[in-house]
């Protein structure tokens, strides 16, 4: 349930190999860039506009993860007896 | 974007080449820790990994590897035993660092019930670490202010004082806590110990005794537990071998690897295992399915096999092997005389300082002065990209940084991070004299 526009798109390969060929990686502790200020952006006007923020991570087990996290942080923070 | 941390600026990156980054302002930094996080190995702007992505993701970027197999993964596999850990037999591919950490603990867990030991889950390790993000991983340290509030969620795994010069030199005493916890558990219920050979950012460039590493293997031969290695920062040559574990005298039976295999052109990471541990699923349930989404994705594997081709064709662990021990010799001489400097230790390309109170030279620095930050801010205004950690919170480690340069840095750019880093020590030091008198 992964590849939804298919094999051998084009646009998405040249988008990659432009990417990388400016800068592929660093790590967002220390940076920002503008794919990822951009996809953000997008995704909370395009996809889910009753949403706030997005969080990237590099697949699903990880979001789950992140998401388990956050309610239990959000709990924590709003200084509500969070559940044990 | 929902960021890290709600309240910092971030600098914005606009492009990358060599080991120099530029942000979207025309600012040029110096990157002395590959990308932040100890990945990019060759460097920015590698032309022949984006162009073989781009032809991987032509022919197919991804499915499955539940339903199918591919070239490049079958390929990259059959490379990396050949070339990075021919000790191991098998390698399984997952997505980065803590997907191949977790995957470890769970393939160590199902080697012992496939033995009918199905008492063995519990871990030790130890406490000053960095294995993950992830509720298995989080749990394989001992610092609760890593774990909270997450801790409901974390495992109870036991967990050993680090044999630093400040609390166990000898490696002694760890061997005498490795030998209460098994006690105390019931060494049948241990299932691994899991370690950094080489500690990247809880305890930068920290290695413990030979001792420890004599005693531990004893104590796998005694009690039959696993032992785990942790070489997501380490593997793929950063310590100046293919494996860290190549440098000490005990073979581990699981490595975990990641940050360098993809080069941060794909996310990936890896677990090699032994012959033994293949052989226990083999004779058992033959299945080990739990897995990732993009878990030996063809194009991530493309990518994989032509880092380890450019490792081999330039040379570069042998580099990294040869020119580490002198960048340390450089940055001990580069910051002689400074008070806050206690030590400089580390193997090939990373290199950790350790910083003490110069008041007497070897107390933690006050954790509300936040040297660790106030490193980093004063490094990129200095245009270097450094990291450091500041975890005195937990009690076993104070303000450290982190230097670990792309295997590719040329000396001249080298002497060139070494120069920025004892600018930016000096800056600290003098910074720090003038706030102590406020914090006795």
């Amino acid at each position: 349930m992964v590849a939804s526009l298919g094999y051998g798109v084009q646009e998405l390969v040249d988008a990659a190999a432009e990417q990388a060929d400016r800068i592929a990686y660093f790590y967002n502790h220390h940076f920002t860039s503008e794919p990822a200020e951009r996809l953000a952006e997008r995704l909370v006007t395009v996809a889910a506009p009753e949403m706030a923020r997005v969080r990237f991570v590099s697949e699903g087990s990880e979001a789950n993860e992140t998401a388990l996290q956050l309610a239990r942080l959000s709990e924590t923070d709003t200084g509500r007896e969070p559940v044990r | 974007m929902f960021p890290r941390l709600l309240d910092l600026p971030y600098p914005n990156i606009e492009h990358g080449q060599g080991v120099w980054l530029t942000t979207t302002d025309g600012r040029r930094i110096l990157d002395a820790s590959s990308g932040g996080a100890m990945v990019t190995c060759l460097g920015y702007g590698v032309p022949e990994l984006a162009a073989v992505a781009a032809e991987q993701a032509d022919r197919i970027a991804y499915f499955y590897n539940h339903h199918f197999t591919s070239e490049p993964q079958e390929r990259l596999a059959d490379r990396l035993l050949e070339v990075a850990a021919p000790e191991m037999a098998r390698i399984r591919f997952v997505s980065g660092g803590s997907e191949a950490n977790e995957t470890a603990l769970q393939l160590a867990r199902l080697y012992h019930v496939e033995r009918g030991e199905t008492d063995r889950w519990r871990v030790i390790s130890p406490a000053q670490a960095y294995h993950g993000s992830t509720m298995g991983t989080l749990a394989l340290s001992g610092r609760r202010s890593l774990q909270e509030p997450y801790t409901p969620y974390l495992a109870d795994h036991l967990h050993l004082e680090p044999s630093t010069w400040r609390f166990d030199p000898s490696g002694e005493a760890a061997l005498r806590q490795l030998d209460a916890l098994l006690d105390v558990a019931g060494p049948e219920t241990i299932a691994a110990f899991v370690c950094e050979p080489v500690s990247a950012a809880a305890l930068p460039g920290y290695s413990p005794p030979e001792a420890f590493w004599r005693g531990l293997d004893e104590r796998r031969k005694d009690h039959g537990f696993l032992i785990c290695f942790d070489e997501v920062v380490t593997g793929m040559g950063r310590a100046g071998t293919w494996l860290a574990a190549h440098q000490l005298p005990i073979q581990p039976d699981v490595v975990a690897i990641g940050k360098g295999l993809g080069a941060g052109y794909a996310p990936l990471g890896g677990v090699f295992c032994t012959q033994e541990v293949y052989d226990a699923i083999d004779r058992g349930s033959r299945e080990f399915d739990l897995g990732h989404t993009w878990d030996g994705a063809p194009v991530s594997s493309a990518v994989g096999l032509a880092v380890v081709d450019l490792l081999v064709e330039r040379g570069l662990v042998e580099r990294v092997r040869e020119r580490g021990p002198r960048l340390r010799d450089e940055v001990v001489a580069a910051l002689e005389g400074s008070e806050i400097v206690r030590e400089v230790r580390g193997r090939g390309f990373l290199l950790g300082v350790e910083l003490v109170d110069p008041r007497d030279g070897s107390s933690f620095l006050p954790v509300e002065l936040d040297v660790a930050a106030l490193v980093d801010d004063t490094a990129l205004e200095h245009g270097l990209l450094v990291t450091s950690t500041h975890p005195q919170a937990d009690g076993f480690a104070g303000d450290q940084t982190l230097i670990a340069p792309a295997y590719v840095s040329s000396d001249d750019e080298l002497a060139e991070m070494v120069g920025r880093f004892a600018a930016t020590i000096g800056d600290v030091e003098r910074a720090i004299q003038d706030s102590l008198p406020r914090h006795p």
